[in-house]
């Protein structure tokens, strides 16, 4: 193991949550396992490769807004690693109240916000990018009513698998066609990928709003 | 009327447990009372389906609580060996046993609090009208599920106000005592 400040700085932000939220120590190992950090980079390879126009993508820097976005994995890579647009704003959301604390802990660059996707309206912001890494997590009728409440033109990435052993996973595909299939409707320029897992296939679509 | 709720959902416990726990209802309860089981598998007159398909295990024990009146549920490994009707009580809260007396005493408070666990213990509860934290729970159900094992902790950790059943007619097998009237065996069946 390489020992350096990075290290360093990644046991200290381990002591703060065992200090201040000793309860979700071991939830926040799992937001940053490697598998969540193999499908969340997957996410970002591909949607650099986009080739389609999406809303803002003219403007010098745009918005990005990530759904369901737990402790801020996503963000932070986003930031770091995401290079179709300079980005302006990434907005971390996440109905649970100590995600945004650790998430700010972690990552004060990020703005996250505790919302519960029910009650979110994509329209309060200019978002360009839209990104749900959790379809399998929530409802059907719940993804498509955050995605109706965004304007046209905005680039909507969704994740979901096929991994139904797991007891939160209330809403897995069988595949990309069935995925593909769900958001035909209401989005364009759909691009669709598929990663294979150990256990589960982790499934992709990428895709401007109609 | 009371209501008497237990839960087999699955395989782990053979139909034998419900019958048993049944017959056991019946000889050592005197109170008038009406004997459901949930279940994914309903075979008896008093078996009741299961009303939450996405849930497994545990998580169906809290969801009696949407069922309103007097109330009380037995876990399927529980053992009643005489006269229960002391627990027919305080409907008005929402009761479950305090397992301080059978929980070790060395875990250090970090990995206690770390493992999100717990000092109560749901193989017995009671309640009348408190759907409101089975609501809470569906509400955010996703992340709760994620973050504990199993409703003791979550009722422990959410601070879901309960009150405790603290008596020694009902103990844990752990304690090895063999005059209370319930011993619960929590974890014996894996």
């Amino acid at each position: 193991m390489t020992y350096d400040q990075t290290t360093i700085n990644a046991y200290k932000d381990i002591k703060r949550i065992a200090k201040h939220f000793p309860g979700r120590l071991l939830d926040a190992f799992e937001c940053f396992s490697q598998n969540q950090y193999d499908c969340k980079t997957w996410l970002i390879d591909c949607l650099n490769q986009y080739p389609y126009h999406f809303k803002n993508k003219t403007k010098d820097s745009i918005d990005i807004a990530v759904l369901g976005g737990w402790y801020g994995l996503m963000a932070k890579l986003l930031s770091t690693n995401f290079n179709l647009k300079p980005i302006d704003s990434i907005y971390s959301y996440d109905f649970d109240p100590i995600a945004k604390k650790i998430g700010k802990t972690l990552f004060p660059e990020i703005t996250f916000i505790e919302k519960d996707i029910a009650d979110l309206d994509l329209n309060d912001k200019h978002f360009s990018i839209v990104i749900n890494t959790s379809c399998e997590h929530i409802e059907q009728n719940l993804l498509y009513k955050s995605m109706d409440t965004a304007p046209s033109k905005t680039l909507f990435v969704l994740q979901s698998n096929n991994y139904t052993e797991i007891q939160q996973h209330i809403n897995c595909v069988s595949g990309l066609d069935q995925f593909t299939e769900q958001y035909d409707s209401r989005l364009e320029n759909i691009r669709a990928f598929e990663l294979e897992k150990e256990k589960y296939t982790r499934f992709m679509i990428m895709g401007v709003k109609k | 009327m009371l209501s008497v709720y237990c839960v087999n959902w699955g395989t782990k416990y053979p139909r034998e447990f419900t019958s048993k726990l049944k017959e056991s209802v019946e000889k050592h309860l005197t109170v008038p009372h009406k004997f459901y089981c949930y279940t994914d598998n309903p075979v008896e007159e008093y078996d009741v389906q299961v009303k939450h398909p996405h849930l497994r295990g545990v998580w169906h024990k809290l969801a009696l609580l949407e069922n309103t009146g007097d109330s009380l549920f037995f876990d399927q490994d529980i053992e009643i060996k005489s006269n229960i009707d002391f627990l027919c009580e305080d409907f008005d809260k929402f009761s479950v046993l305090d397992s301080t007396p059978w929980k070790p005493k060395n875990i250090p408070l970090l990995e206690f609090r770390m493992t999100q666990n717990t000092l109560v213990n749901s193989s017995v509860m009671r309640w009348s009208n408190h759907a409101h934290i089975f609501e809470k729970f569906m509400k955010h159900r996703d992340m709760y599920l994620r973050l504990y094992a199993g409703i003791d902790r979550y009722i422990y950790n959410e601070n879901v106000e309960y009150s405790p059943i603290r008596t020694d007619k009902i103990t844990s097998w752990y304690q090895k005592v063999d005059n209370s009237a319930i011993v619960i065996y929590n974890g014996k069946y894996k």
